[in-house]
């Protein structure tokens, strides 16, 4: 079996997708430095099953950037344990002037069922294009479109629901 | 929220950025200063072996046995009640499901107790005799409404191993009124053959 030298893979990896995995964590978690944690996490993880993808780097890359969604999520989950709900964390202290509508909205995404909490994070939120998007979660454009108009409906019954609160 | 507003706050949410303080190069030397701080796990070659080794045992001594004459597959007879326990798992315990003959009949029990008894009986029909296979709780009602089957069933309890089925039915135009002791045969199951 040919060798693969993973320590090149991760490397060239982390050169090409770490801006697309910090977007997607950072949009999550609105703090650059827990961003940066969970994809470090994320990555570990794809380390640790760096066997599983010998030969298929794609896969392994957009394995990962699902991984990203949920470590982030796990970071959060971390921070709201700590005391903070997740309307009021807002991680990024150096900018206090945000949109409060904002807040509501990441509680909607945080509620919402994974698949479509992947779908909303990777193909509406990141900056992927449709087919790259499709190719990450793993599935047809067809049916990611499809996903995404389930979520959004999902997302506007949430946030009516806290509107009417 | 309509379509325009949450597609506007998507669209803002879309464009925040972090201010990263380390640069990809720094990231990755840590993610492998993190890789390489990490114990290498051993690898438990000793478990699949053994693994493997049970199964060996195991099978070698089962074929020994058998040619051995040491052990005889026991005789598994398929239950008459077979047909039954698959009908009730499959309509839950809630509906009366019985079997007269080969046909399959549903009622409505009046009881919400999981029916714990699996009865078989036979009951006189066409000058002959036909087995009825039902499934009812200690003092039971079973309603039937159908065009093939029509009448009541009830069953109630007369001693810790004896039940009694009072039937009156109307099976295929035939008009059946009967009241059958069932005695306990093993586990749930009562007969009277």
């Amino acid at each position: 079996m040919q060798k693969v030298d993973f320590e090149a893979l991760f490397t060239d990896l982390i050169q090409q997708k770490l801006p697309l995995y910090r977007s997607i964590a950072v949009k999550i978690v609105n703090s650059a430095a827990d961003a940066d944690d969970a994809v470090q996490a994320a990555l570990v993880k794809g380390w640790q099953r760096r066997n599983s993808f010998r030969s298929n780097s794609a896969a392994l890359s957009g394995w990962l950037a699902r991984i990203v969604v949920s470590e982030s999520y796990d970071i959060l989950r971390r921070r709201m344990r700590d005391g903070k709900k997740l309307a009021e964390y807002n991680g990024n202290d150096d900018d206090p002037a945000e949109n409060p509508a904002l807040f509501k909205l990441d509680a909607a995404i945080a509620e919402l069922p994974e698949l479509y909490r992947e779908t909303v994070n990777i193909a509406v939120l990141s900056e992927l294009s449709m087919e790259e998007a499709a190719r990450v979660l793993n599935c047809a454009v067809n049916t990611l479109y499809q996903r995404i108009h389930k979520a959004k409906s999902l997302l506007k019954a949430k946030m009516r629901m806290v509107e009417n609160e | 929220m309509n379509d325009f507003n949450l597609d506007k706050l998507l669209e803002i949410k879309k464009h925040q950025h972090g201010e990263f303080k380390q640069s990809t190069a720094e990231f990755t030397a840590d993610f492998f200063k993190q890789i390489h701080a990490q114990k290498p796990q051993k690898r438990r070659l000793y478990i699949p072996i053994l693994r493997w080794a049970a199964v060996a045992v195991i099978t070698l001594t089962a074929v020994g046995a058998l040619y051995c004459g040491l052990y005889t597959p026991p005789n598994i007879p398929e239950t008459p009640f077979y047909k039954l326990e698959e009908a009730l798992h499959l309509f839950g315990g809630d509906a009366a499901v019985m079997f007269c003959g080969n046909e399959l009949l549903t009622g409505e029990r009046s009881e919400s107790s999981t029916p714990n008894n699996l009865i078989a009986l036979q009951i006189p029909y066409n000058e002959q005799k036909i087995d009825l296979f039902l499934a009812s709780a200690d003092n039971d009602t079973v309603v039937l409404n159908s065009p093939q089957a029509n009448g009541i069933i009830v069953t109630s309890r007369s001693d810790s191993k004896t039940l009694v089925v009072d039937i009156e039915l109307t099976l295929n135009n035939q008009n059946i009124r009967t009241a059958i002791p069932v005695v306990l045969k093993g586990n749930y199951y009562y007969s009277t053959i």
